[in-house]
């Protein structure tokens, strides 16, 4: 018989090692001064704060869109996606696009609070709307039936209703938010460092290892107390339905505007392709190595699709466990910079496998996160499995591959669809793990750091077609898969 | 399903066969392999490493191996973490501030390079007994041709020039270690430092990210070498760009090589490093990273002979790390010095 304690405790520590492995350069005093730290931590508490008030606002306003009944459902459905493309694309397009699509451009913590509200807001968007489905399907019929128009039905029902939940909503984008690395280091400006640029300044700049990793400890505890106790508020189960067919949920005008916003961002990302495309034929691009850095980013996203599909089917084994629910939900990943350089310092790989550390790095990092996005929600219809199929005696291996897994298919192919794209666009890590260009994404960096710009957007553009191919070809093979089976 | 597997096989058998093809390739020529730490736009397709790589191995029976790191400070922590472990012989591309810090971090053969062709400025006052200075450059604002001009430094602080100028964040790229060298001989107050961060439309995090700002128009100017220019004017045939004279003395950036003590193919490093130094390998380092060669015949009769166009001064009293900690403390709006 397995032990499970034993092994939530070790599955706990595989998800730690990149921070646990960085402890062992916590060698010398740190040379950080109390000024920075008061700065960084200020310019944290500043972006988080008002990117998680302004991503909630905005997310109410966007719910009602989604939940709306006087809206075609394909026309929500396709909406909810464009929601959340912000978070699944690359930070630098993001920022580029806001940086082209506004001018001028704000940079400082103005400009980071903006970008981290047009990522995170639709996600609190998407969340709320599952939570107006669930708590106030009914509750709109007696409010209509006693005379109750929209405006009163809102202010006084739905907002106090969802109270709770706002809260939850604000503490996650706060923690994502102190937690972001690139956006206030593209959109600060110089001028917004938040403790994240310190921690990688820490090591750049002054070589002082211990006070990166004090840093590090500071704001991972920081955020794991802030995430407990938030979860500990959050009571709601979150509907599976897509819309309320309620007339005080209409919001036409919300839904217009949102896709307004977003039709105006995905019309900026294609001029930035065509204003390149016109400029093609002076540029060096179409090299043949560019094959096998395809290969390379296909293999790391595949490695990554693979071990991330491990550590979940290892999480759903374990999931009984309250206290490994807790973590997953309080835990965030420390700083991607010293994390990589942690594990691969400690790994001894050769320069083949690589590509098997970067997906582990980037496959360690990235599944708090997700879990977060995708499967929190699914922790309490676990549970109720757990009890139901030990009360029968199936054996926990068996509940995971024929009751767990099927019942969670669609979080988890969500969830490995997400890493995959994340992984296929990653330079960051695998620039810092490996000394070898083995990536698309490393050759868009490259070109970046010469004055290859329009290259690099043009092999951004081919890394996104290569990925959309796999995508697709992917779908298509579960599908007949689903069908066959 | 068979179908996903079969194609799950196949990618993984292409991969294993290129995989087995390039260790063949090098089983074949049983070669000495020389391990080269670099920067990645050194070892780039469109930077010098390549051309330098290939030309060197005609002449010797060996391998010139780039390993990259992604910024020179990046290499000097994960030299100093992993030391012997990366069995690096070479390393290239480490400016006068970073040399400091190597030196500090692993330890390095002594170099006895014969620097008297060597452009006069970069012999005497760059001279370094464990690194060989092999380019440099010149920095300076950027923009195009027609553009008010920003004749002195303080200028960057008049309205005239507001949020028109982007900037390298100095804790993150070499090009904003050498502004702030600059606004640092230049005497410049905490104040004064603060009014030209909030001056700056942005300081980006690296060289690029602020270059390309200028570039797609976001901005008139930008901190960047003398030689940008070039770069539009013989590759791109646009001869729009201009670099800015200012009445103050440009920073200089050198950028030098260095044999590690561990090093385990030695004299071909050192044959490395003669190449590098050569007129053949001044060149192709001159063509291909837009930077001077430190033989200054090299640039003599090419678009590169401007460096009589510009005052250019060494920084001789700069430390980086204070430096930077008043930069921290003027960006916070703390003016007490």
């Amino acid at each position: 018989m397995i032990n499970k304690r034993i092994l939530t405790v070790l599955f706990g520590l595989i998800l730690l090692s990149p921070f646990v492995l960085a402890l062992q350069y916590l060698t010398a005093w740190p040379l950080l001064q109390v000024e920075d730290i008061t700065w960084g931590l200020k310019n944290s508490v500043l972006q988080s704060f008002f990117s998680a008030l302004f991503s909630v606002l905005i997310g109410v306003f966007l719910a009602r869109a989604l939940v709306s009944p006087n809206i075609p459902r394909r026309a929500t459905q396709m909406m909810q996606s464009l929601l959340l493309l912000p978070l699944f694309l690359p930070s630098l397009v993001v920022c580029l696009v806001l940086i082209l699509a506004i001018e001028p451009f704000p940079f400082g913590n103005l400009g980071v609070i903006l970008t981290q509200v047009f990522v995170y807001s639709g996600v609190v968007a998407v969340a709320l709307s599952r939570v107006l489905i669930h708590k106030f399907g009914q509750s709109g019929d007696i409010a209509l039936t006693l005379g109750s128009d929209q405006k009163l039905f809102w202010l006084f029902i739905v907002l106090p209703g969802i109270k709770r939940e706002l809260i939850v909503q604000f503490g996650l984008i706060f923690a994502a938010c102190f937690s972001s690395f690139s956006v206030p280091l593209l959109m600060g400006g110089g001028r917004a460092e938040n403790i994240e640029v310190l921690i990688l300044d820490s090591i750049r700049n002054y070589g002082d290892w211990s006070g990166a990793i004090l840093l590090t400890l500071g704001q991972v505890s920081l955020l794991y107390i802030l995430t407990f106790f938030l979860q500990k508020n959050q009571k709601t189960t979150f509907s599976q339905r897509e819309f309320l067919a309620h007339p005080l949920f209409a919001a036409r005008f919300e839904f217009y505007l949102a896709t307004g916003v977003l039709l105006f961002f995905i019309f900026y990302i294609f001029k930035i392709f065509l204003s390149i495309l016109t400029q093609i034929e002076w540029m060096p691009i179409f090299t043949w190595d560019l094959i096998a850095l395809g290969f390379g980013t296909l293999l790391i996203s595949f490695l990554s699709v693979l071990m991330t599909a491990i550590l979940f089917c290892f999480y759903l084994f374990l999931s009984e466990s309250e206290s490994l629910h807790q973590f997953l939900t309080s835990y965030f990943a420390p700083s991607t910079a010293l994390g990589a350089l942690a594990l691969s310092s400690v790994i001894s790989f050769s320069e083949e496998s690589a590509y098997g550390v970067i997906a582990l790095v980037l496959s360690l990092l990235s599944f708090p996160v997700l879990y977060k996005i995708f499967w929190e929600t699914h922790h309490k219809e676990i549970l109720k499995m757990w009890d139901l199929t030990r009360t029968l005696g199936a054996n926990p291996l068996l509940t995971v591959q024929y009751v767990l897994l099927p019942m969670l298919r669609k979080t988890f192919e969500k969830s490995l669809l997400v890493i995959f794209i994340w992984s296929s666009a990653d330079f960051a890590i695998s620039r810092v793990v490996s000394v070898r260009e083995l990536t698309l994404a490393m050759r868009v960096d490259r070109l970046l750091s010469s004055y290859y710009f329009e290259s690099a957007f043009v092999i951004l553009l081919i890394l996104g077609i290569v990925v959309g191919i796999f995508y697709s070809i992917a779908r298509g093979v579960i599908h007949v898969y689903r069908r066959k089976t | 399903m068979k179908h996903f597997l079969f194609l799950v096989s196949f990618v993984f058998a292409v991969l294993f066969l290129a995989l087995l093809n390039k260790k063949n390739h090098t089983a074949q020529g049983q070669t000495q392999k020389l391990k080269v730490f670099t920067s990645t736009s050194f070892a780039s397709n469109f930077g010098p490493g390549p051309l330098l790589k290939a030309e060197f191995e005609k002449s010797c029976q060996c391998e010139v191996d780039f390993v990259e790191g992604s910024d020179s400070s990046i290499i000097i922590q994960r030299l100093k973490v992993e030391g012997e472990s990366l069995g690096i012989d070479m390393i290239i591309g480490f400016d006068q501030f970073e040399i400091e810090t190597a030196q500090k971090s692993i330890d390095w053969k002594t170099l006895k390079f014969d620097t008297k062709d060597f452009e006069k400025v970069i012999a005497q006052d760059f001279a370094n007994e464990f690194f060989v200075p092999y380019d440099w450059g010149l920095l300076s604002f950027v923009g195009k041709k027609g553009l008010p001009e920003i004749k002195t430094l303080r200028d960057l602080m008049s309205p005239d020039f507001h949020k028109k100028f982007a900037l390298q964040d100095p804790r993150t790229s070499s090009p904003g270690l050498q502004f702030l060298s600059w606004l640092t001989k230049e005497e410049f107050t905490l104040q004064e430092m603060s009014q030209v961060i909030d001056q700056a439309y942005s300081i980006a995090p690296s060289w690029s990210s602020a270059y390309s700002l200028m570039t797609r128009g976001q901005v008139d100017y930008v901190f960047s070498y003398v030689t940008s220019p070039l770069y539009h004017q013989l590759i791109e045939k646009n001869n729009n760009y201009q670099a800015f004279k200012l009445s103050e003395p440009l920073p200089i950036q050198v950028e030098y090589f260095g044999i590690t003590e561990f090093c385990q193919n030695c004299e071909l490093a050192e044959k490395f490093a003669q190449y590098l130094v050569s007129r053949e390998g001044q060149k192709i380092i001159m063509e291909k990273n837009f930077m001077f060669p430190v033989l200054p015949e090299v640039r003599k009769g090419t678009p590169f002979d401007i460096v009589d166009h510009f005052l250019f001064e060494k920084n001789n009293q700069f430390k980086p790390v204070q430096a930077l900690q008043r930069w921290s403390q003027a960006r916070r709006g703390n003016f007490s010095e």
